[in-house]
């Protein structure tokens, strides 16, 4: 039974210290193809060519400053922002807004998606008018959800519940119905009932389908807050934009779409941690 | 290897009578034949294959008896009662294992004890561990599915198939993908399992020395629709060595099946009415 074998680790730096002095060349070769290693460096070009470039286009003045901020500049807008506390303060506003707005389309998504499994008659009235909502432009809505929903959390919350609702909901629906037919087959001969059918294959199996839906819902639940923001706020990191944006301060802007940018980035890292933890969900 | 089942309480075995059973399908507006009017009697404890090419139905029957799919017409009775849909104490195993990738191993056996609503106790979970240890599978009751290989999953999965005491256990090709040594070894395991704790074992496949090795009684089934074409039975000494496929009596019975299916195969393309023999 030695089917369960590992595969061997090639590019294991730490090897290199146990292997005989004449294999280390080969080693090192190995390491040098390996796609990651390569990968790694293409990014580390980009991103010092990128940095290059950007000193460059704004010391030479190909660009107008007006429209891109030079990266020092840059750089002490980022300081100043930190040194006031005030990047804090918007970031932790938007982190809220959007997190909130994820939990509560989350939450209604999969609620309305169970509902959708035990009535089918009840999922072909709603479905339509779902998708109905989701293909109109929501960004064109927000000042009509401001005006309606007065200029609390709640509007904030609104928009960015709507924006996240429609992903969860359909991978959920899937994930629930489209179920493998013998392991279902299995449960029916040992006589499960529904609820069993339900919390151990048709919940498990979702599961699978749900987790990228939940990283979608976030990155969208951000942008709804953002747009909210633009709309109707006096805090958040939208709102910051939408003020320096409006005062002229180009590297302002730019060094709270950095901020915005590592947000963005925190939520992909959270949600490739979950993936891992639910690897064995997967069919 | 057994020695460990020895103490567990004998299982029953349980007797089906398949009466005028007949199947058909609509599909996209056609009538499927699946199975023509079909009469059997499995005798309790006895090991009995269905063989036959695809579309002879006898995944079909299979279904039936395991109340996973209704008869057209015709009525299976177990054990004196009529099958109106899945019952206990009857056990399926599929072509697939079909193990649930997010439980681990000990927890996809332990999932018919779960279904059943009994409590999992010491003892389950004791005859659970006997049962991986009698499949060599005693060091990966923690694994996932994804970790094992084909073979292994199968075994789990026939372990899962026997966790609750089974007096019926129906087979739907379970060893169909495997390579042919691990077929052999699996049907070695089998037997002696079914030799530990009697049952009534129904067991489908594509596998003519398979089914010989196995079987007390060998059902050879026809196509189109689906039928009974002869039942051939194998009066080989039990318990069975595998050494015994090597031997005159087995390549006898070996091609007595297969001029039986040749046989249910040209009285259906040549002469469609000749009764079989």
């Amino acid at each position: 039974m030695s089917i369960l074998e590992k595969t061997p680790q090639i590019d294991r730096p730490g090897a290199i210290t146990t292997t005989a002095a004449d294999e280390l060349p080969t080693r090192l070769a190995l390491t040098l193809k390996s796609t990651s290693f390569r990968a790694g460096v293409i990014a580390i070009v980009l991103l010092v060519g990128g940095f290059i470039l950007w000193n460059v286009a704004t010391d030479k003045e190909w660009v107008s400053p007006l429209v891109v901020a030079p990266p020092d500049e840059v750089g002490k807008a980022l300081q100043d922002m930190f040194a006031t506390g005030a990047v804090w303060k918007n970031l932790g506003a938007t982190a809220y807004v959007t997190l909130i707005g994820f939990f509560v389309a989350t939450a209604a998504a999969l609620l309305v998606s169970f509902v959708f499994v035990f009535s089918e008659s009840l999922q072909k009235a709603i479905y339509p008018f779902l998708v109905i909502i989701q293909t109109f432009p929501k960004v064109a809505i927000a000042p009509l959800i401001i005006a309606s929903f007065g200029y609390g959390l709640l509007p904030k919350v609104v928009l960015a519940a709507l924006m996240a609702f429609f992903p969860v909901l359909v991978n959920a629906m899937v994930g629930l119905t489209n179920i493998n037919v013998d392991q279902l087959n299995l449960f029916k001969s040992m006589r499960a009932n529904t609820w069993q059918v339900l919390f151990k294959l048709r919940i498990p199996n979702a599961i699978s389908y749900i987790l990228p839906a939940l990283n979608t819902a976030l990155v969208l639940s951000l942008i709804g807050t953002i747009v909210a923001e633009f709309v109707s706020a006096r805090q958040g990191l939208g709102f910051a934009i939408q003020s320096a944006t409006q005062t002229g301060s180009v590297a302002t802007t730019y060094a709270l779409l950095i901020v915005l940018g590592v947000f963005g980035a925190m939520i992909w890292v959270v949600m490739a941690i979950l993936n891992r933890v639910f690897k064995n969900y997967k069919q | 290897m057994t020695a460990a089942l020895s103490e567990l309480p004998a299982t029953r075995a349980t007797n089906i009578s398949i009466q005028s059973v007949t199947k058909r399908y609509h599909r996209a507006g056609k009538t499927i034949h699946a199975l023509a009017e079909t009469s059997l009697e499995f005798e309790a404890g006895k090991f009995v294959s269905l063989i036959g090419p695809s579309g002879c139905g006898k995944s079909t029957l299979l279904k039936i008896m395991a109340g996973l799919e209704t008869p057209t017409s015709g009525r299976v009775v177990i054990d004196g009662k009529t099958l109106t849909g899945p019952q206990d104490g009857v056990s399926v195993a599929f072509q697939k294992p079909t193990l649930l990738p997010w439980r681990s191993v000990m927890d996809n056996l332990l999932l018919p004890i779960q279904i059943s609503g009994k409590r999992i106790d010491s003892g389950i979970k004791d005859r659970a561990q006997q049962l991986l240890k009698v499949m060599g599978l005693e060091d990966f009751s923690g694994h996932y599915p994804r970790e094992l290989s084909g073979g292994m999953e199968q075994r789990a999965a026939i372990a899962r198939s026997l966790i609750s005491r089974p007096s019926l256990l129906l087979m739907d090709e379970p060893f169909g993908a495997l390579d042919e040594f691990t077929r052999e070894d699996l049907n070695d395991e089998l037997l002696s399992l079914w030799a530990r704790e009697p049952k009534t074992l129904v067991f489908v496949t594509h596998s003519i020395s398979e089914a010989v090795f196995l079987s007390d009684q060998i059902v050879v089934m026809k196509a189109r629709p689906g039928a009974v074409h002869e039942v051939i039975d194998v009066p080989l000494a039990r318990p069975r060595h595998r050494n015994i496929r090597n031997s005159q009596e087995f390549y006898d019975l070996i091609r007595t099946v297969r001029l039986s299916l040749e046989e249910a195969k040209a009285g259906h393309d040549v002469e469609p009415n000749r009764k079989a023999s």
